[in-house]
């Protein structure tokens, strides 16, 4: 089916108009409007996937945009820009999007009528994901930027009647509004000194070397809000509080797309970042530190949803190592491979990590609780559940043949190959195998906890999920399994930046498996899987020496209490030192300044009671008389206010009479 | 058209007067303002206001010995105010149909304050504007002191003292420039064709004595401290119209007086406009997080968001005052919105103490819904109009101040960290026992807030019109200031 690429306008615009419809109808309705979401995915997807499809076989990008203001001398667009990347951008969003519509009419079902507004937030949530995406110009990014925060707090908040939820939504807002600022900031670099934000003009700008540090620094500051929305080191802290949200909301919003956005800035960045090389060392430090750092984190959580939360941050921690080596190799060396990689990995990443989301929802739906101390020998109850989650586990884990694998070894391959550039990049690359080995554990230990082994869980059989459910989540096991393989069918001659290779899948396959560091990340995965297995399936344990024990006990506690860094920020910076500051200022407002304001108006009161007496004195004996003299034409006066209604009539006539008469006099005259 | 609207006004305060039943007289005051909104709109939609000049001007000589004139008229800086207060005196109206106590004198004060908050707007003659700017204290003042909260009688006296001695010291002002002019006239065309007569230390004097009754109106720190009290204790009718249009009379007699008669002082004062504007987007911020009273909230909050309007208006370019008088819009939609609906809450409720509430959105959805939309309004999101006021302004910032535009930037987190705690507090979380016995938002109060909700997105999607309009304004303005182009 060939469209004309117009037809893209819609993409974004048919969720809004349902999220409106739900909005405004859906009350009426018994299913709270799921199924008009449903069709509208479905919809979006029918006109994305052509749309998409065209774009990458095409050399063009499709440009269309129109004056949404202007301001002075500045001109600001609102418009579509479809290129490849936003095309791969647009088939994981309206794919995943559309499935896991399908999986919540099952899943919120027990919601009753409050399912309205989870469907019109996720819509507009849809819309706004789609509108960035297909953006031509950076404020129209920074604007749908803001509104799927929007929807992510709405939606984080969906059970707002629980503090922890309320509070969760709230500090996701604030957290990436510390990064949206740095957006913020940079987008105004760029506006004012080259009066423009469309990306085609802005990365075909020939720049002087003189305003070499104005590009810079905007990049600096966008990546800033790609650390934001991505939950990157350090303002990571927000997204495994999200979990408050309902799972399939974390499995779009915090997984699949919206996290993704950062990414997709920096990739959408790409020509401005690569004019101030260090940016990019910086873009992969941030991205290999976070990835280890929030690896640590998912060793030892015993919540289902958050061990995915911190896994979903130390993944996106690779995308961008992916990106910051791939831009940086790209300055020295027009040699971009860290770029295709990190972009494969977020296609991979999306799929298999909103299937592992949902795998979870699907486990949370039969045993009602997140705790993984309590589930165990699910595998028997929900074959479906397990086995998808398996093939997900496998593929995040970066076992061949499945996708992540393909997508994680490239990358880790790129930081190695443009070590010799930086050698910081051989510690980040040292970092990246070691999340390799973590990923691995912590993903079986999730899964041996939860399927494997005895049943921990008290009172009732659990169940395997519906129809509604399982099906999106082989759906979803398929690309799971697969998207990897894209890898050899031209991936990276789709998905590029600078110059296409155009090698054979035998020239990668060779290239891939006569590569040492390939045999030992895969030997790294299966050492993982091996000591989860150990350690939760087989019940190994290891007695150290007490000065060992002592250390792995306070490590412990490090990473159950994440680093602290939750309690310098939130308890610290935010309950401390801003509120200390606002009760400081609130004390001067009211003791300082209005003190001032009541001591000036008991002062003139006391003056005035001076002034008063004097008055008393002097004055009023002179004015008494005047008000003698008023009294007695007051009583007079009297007589002619009889409060007859006749009577005042009759004075109003008079006063018309007398009037006329003047009037014709005049006329007269 | 515009006289018109003001006999509407005073046929209606007359009628109301007449009328003996309380339903009646509600009827009454709801149609003048209808009216005169309907005329606002036709004026506003009758006319293209990107062509420079007065619109709709009317003058009649009213005391020719002084020079004293009826001169009024309309162009794309007062225009936007002159709807804006239509509109907010209807809503207002509407809003007020559960009043009890003294209903005639209630509506007919409306429409007193209405006819002198639309007189300040569209006067062109200084003496008028003067008059007009004296007669909003009185309706307003009664207002407060008798449909008050508890501390009314303090919080009424407290306001008109506060606005009254600056408009005294104004009027000095004024009568400086009268007869340092020479040219016997109040005509504002006129005075500012003599800016370049007037002696520069002298106009930086009269700057001075205006700007204090300019910015104790706006109000901003640190003559600001009437305006809490002022709002806590006030009606909500009459929150809506003081934080909706009565503060914006600060900053347009700015726009309006002091600059384009006062070049040099203004130039004089810029450091120390953008210094005040500064400091009170960040203090007022700041101590909105320190509050306990969801309204008093509000109310620092409107002073934060005035700073803006004050920085923007002190850049003294194009894009500056545009942002400026965008914002003053913005926030005329957006604070008279969470005034309402922190009245039904209080309504409802019967509280808007912080900590007395929780688990409103649980008990009063439709509450829930408005005020998390006012408050993401006005914490500047995207889609909603103050996020373009504020864009322009910060834009404007950066490109004539550099790195400071990061001041007021950073405020942004901090005001969208008070809004959204207060909700955290008060409208998330579990059911407190004071709102579990509330009941929902009111048809007359959900209808007014859904206007308002629709014309915030409105503004804040298509902006295109209205800038236009104020643009054309401000540049005329600033030919006149400057003389020539922009800077």
């Amino acid at each position: 089916m060939v469209l004309p690429f117009e037809a893209a306008w819609l993409i974004p615009l048919l969720p809004l108009a349902a999220s409106l419809c739900i909005t405004l109808f859906g009350q009426r309705w018994r299913e709270g409007g799921g199924w008009l979401a449903v069709a509208t995915g479905a919809l979006m997807l029918l006109i994305a996937l052509p749309i998409a499809t065209q774009t990458l076989l095409s050399q063009e990008t499709f440009r269309q945009s129109f004056t949404w203001f202007s301001a002075g001398e500045f001109r600001l667009q609102i418009g579509l820009y479809i290129d490849k990347l936003a095309a791969l951008m647009l088939i994981v969003v309206s794919s995943i999007g559309f499935l896991i519509l399908v999986y919540s009419t099952a899943y919120m079902h027990g919601e009753g009528p409050r399912r309205r507004r989870y469907y019109a937030e996720i819509m507009l949530f849809l819309s706004a994901m789609l509108g960035l995406v297909l953006a031509d110009n950076y404020l129209q990014v920074y604007i749908f930027w803001e509104l799927v925060g929007l929807c992510s707090f709405l939606l984080i908040g969906y059970w707002f009647e629980r503090p922890t939820a309320a509070a969760a939504a709230i500090k996701a807002f604030l957290t990436t509004r510390v990064g949206d600022l740095f957006f913020l900031i940079g987008l105004l670099l760029l506006l004012v000194h080259f009066k423009t934000l469309g990306f085609a003009e802005l990365f075909s700008l020939k720049l002087p070397p003189d305003q070499l540090w104005i590009v810079a620094l905007a990049g600096l500051c966008i990546f800033g809000g790609a650390v934001g929305k991505s939950a990157q080191f350090p303002l990571h802290i927000w997204l495994p509080d999200a979990m408050e949200g309902p799972t399939t909301v974390s499995a779009l919003i915090h997984a699949a797309t919206m996290v993704k956005a950062g990414v997709y800035l920096v990739a959408r960045s790409m020509p401005l970042l690569v004019q101030a090389p260090e940016n990019l060392l910086i873009v992969a430090t941030i991205g290999g530190c976070t990835a280890c750092l929030a690896a640590t984190m998912a060793l030892v959580n015993h919540d289902i949803k958050r061990v995915l939360a911190y896994s979903t941050i130390s993944q996106l921690g690779y995308m961008f190592l992916g990106l910051g080596v791939g831009g940086f190799a790209y300055a020295l060396t027009h040699e971009a491979a860290g770029y295709t990689a990190g972009l494969f990995h977020l296609m991979n990443h999306a799929f298999f990590k909103a299937l592992l989301f949902l795998g979870a929802g699907s486990v949370i739906h039969a045993v009602h609780t997140n705790d993984l101390r309590q589930m165990g020998g699910l595998r028997r109850f929900m074959p479906i559940t397990s086995l998808t989650m398996l093939v997900a586990a496998l593929s995040i884990a970066g076992v061949p043949p499945f996708s992540g694998f393909w997508s994680k070894d490239e990358l880790i391959a790129a930081v190695f190959a443009a070590g010799g550039h930086a050698p910081l990049l051989w510690v980040l690359g040292g970092l990246a195998l070691a999340v390799a080995f973590m990923t691995a554990f912590y993903m079986f230990r999730l899964w041996f906890l939860a399927f494997a082994g005895k049943p921990r869980h008290s009172s009732h059989k659990p169940h395997e999920s519906p129809a509604p459910m399982t099906v999106p989540l082989m759906l979803l096991a398929i690309p799971a399994l697969g998207s990897g393989l894209t890898l050899l069918v031209g991936f990276a001659d789709l998905i590029y930046y600078g110059e296409p290779h155009h090698l054979s899948a035998l020239q990668i396959i060779k290239h891939i498996f006569t590569s040492p560091l390939t045999y030992l990340s895969i030997g790294l995965a299966l050492a993982g899987m091996g000591l989860a297995y150990a350690i939760y399936l087989r019940g190994w344990r290891v007695s150290l020496p007490e000065p060992l024990a002592q250390i792995k006990k306070g490590l412990h506690r490090l990473l159950e209490e994440k680093y602290y860094l939750d309690l310098l920020f939130v308890d610290w910076f935010a309950g401390r030192v801003t509120l200390g500051l606002a009760w400081l200022l609130e004390r001067c407002d009211s003791l300082i300044i209005d003190g001032a304001v009541n001591a000036a108006a008991k002062l003139a009161a006391l003056y005035g009671a001076i002034l008063d007496l004097w008055d008393r004195a002097l004055v009023d004996g002179a004015v008494n008389g005047l008000a003698q003299l008023l009294r007695t034409m007051g009583q007079s006066l009297r007589r002619t206010v009889t409060g007859l209604v006749s009577d005042y009539a009759s004075w109003v006539v008079a006063g018309v009479v007398i009037l006329m008469i003047f009037y014709v006099m005049r006329g007269a005259w | 058209m515009i006289s018109l609207s003001l006999l509407v006004l005073l046929g209606g305060m007359v009628l109301i007067g007449l009328l003996r039943d309380e339903r009646l007289v509600k009827y009454m005051g709801m149609l003048a303002s209808a009216i005169v909104l309907g005329l606002a709109l036709y004026i506003w939609l009758g006319s293209d206001w990107r062509l420079p000049g007065w619109q709709y001007l009317e003058a009649y000589p009213w005391i020719p010995a002084l020079g004293i004139q009826y001169k009024v008229g309309l162009d794309g800086i007062s225009m936007p105010m002159y709807v804006l207060t239509a509109l907010l005196t209807f809503l207002a109206c509407v809003f007020s149909w559960e009043i009890k106590a003294r209903v005639k004198e209630y509506f007919a004060l409306f429409l007193l304050l209405e006819i002198a908050i639309l007189g300040v707007f569209v006067a062109i003659d200084l003496f008028l504007f003067y008059v007009f700017w004296e007669v909003v204290l009185v309706p307003m003042y009664l207002i407060i002191n008798l449909w008050g909260g508890p501390r009314k009688e303090y919080a009424a006296i407290k306001f008109f003292l506060y606005t009254f001695l600056a408009s005294l010291i104004m009027l000095v002002g004024i009568i400086a420039l009268y007869l340092a002019g020479g040219a016997k006239t109040f005509d504002l065309t006129e005075l500012a064709a003599l800016k370049d007569v007037l002696n520069p230390t002298l106009q930086i004097w009269i700057f001075a004595a205006l700007f204090v009754g300019f910015v104790v109106k706006m109000p901003q720190v640190p003559v600001h401290t009437w305006l809490p009290d002022a709002h806590v204790e006030a009606p909500t009718a009459g929150s809506v119209l003081l934080a909706g249009v009565l503060l914006k009379m600060g900053a347009y007699g700015i726009i309006r007086v002091s600059m384009p008669l006062l070049p040099a002082g203004f130039e004089f004062f810029q450091p120390i406009l953008i210094f005040i504007g500064v400091l009170s987007i960040i203090y007022g911020a700041f101590v909105c997080l320190a509050q306990q009273d969801l309204k008093r909230l509000v109310a620092y909050s409107s002073i934060s968001h005035m700073g803006a309007v004050l920085l923007g208006i002190a850049l003294g370019s194009e894009l500056g005052i545009v942002g400026a008088v965008y914002m003053m819009f913005a926030h005329g939609l957006i604070s008279p919105l969470l005034f309402m609906i922190v009245g039904a809450i209080q309504h409802g409720v019967g509280t808007r103490e912080i900590r007395l509430l929780g688990g409103v959105a649980l008990k009063m959805p439709k509450a829930g819904f408005i005020i998390t939309a006012g408050a993401l309004a006005s914490a500047g999101l995207p889609g909603m109009v103050q996020f373009i006021a504020e864009f322009l302004i910060f834009l404007e910032t950066y490109r004539l101040l550099g790195l400071l535009v990061l001041l007021p930037l950073l405020t942004v987190i901090i005001t969208a960290g008070y809004y959204l705690w207060a909700l955290r507090r008060a409208i998330f979380g579990e059911l407190s026992p004071a709102v579990a016995a509330g009941k929902d938002v009111q048809a007359y109060e959900f209808w007014p807030m859904l206007t308002l909700i629709i014309l915030i997105v409105f503004f804040g999607v298509w902006p295109a019109p209205l800038l236009a309009d104020i643009a054309g304004a401000v540049q005329s303005l600033l030919t006149m200031t400057t003389g020539h182009g922009l800077p």
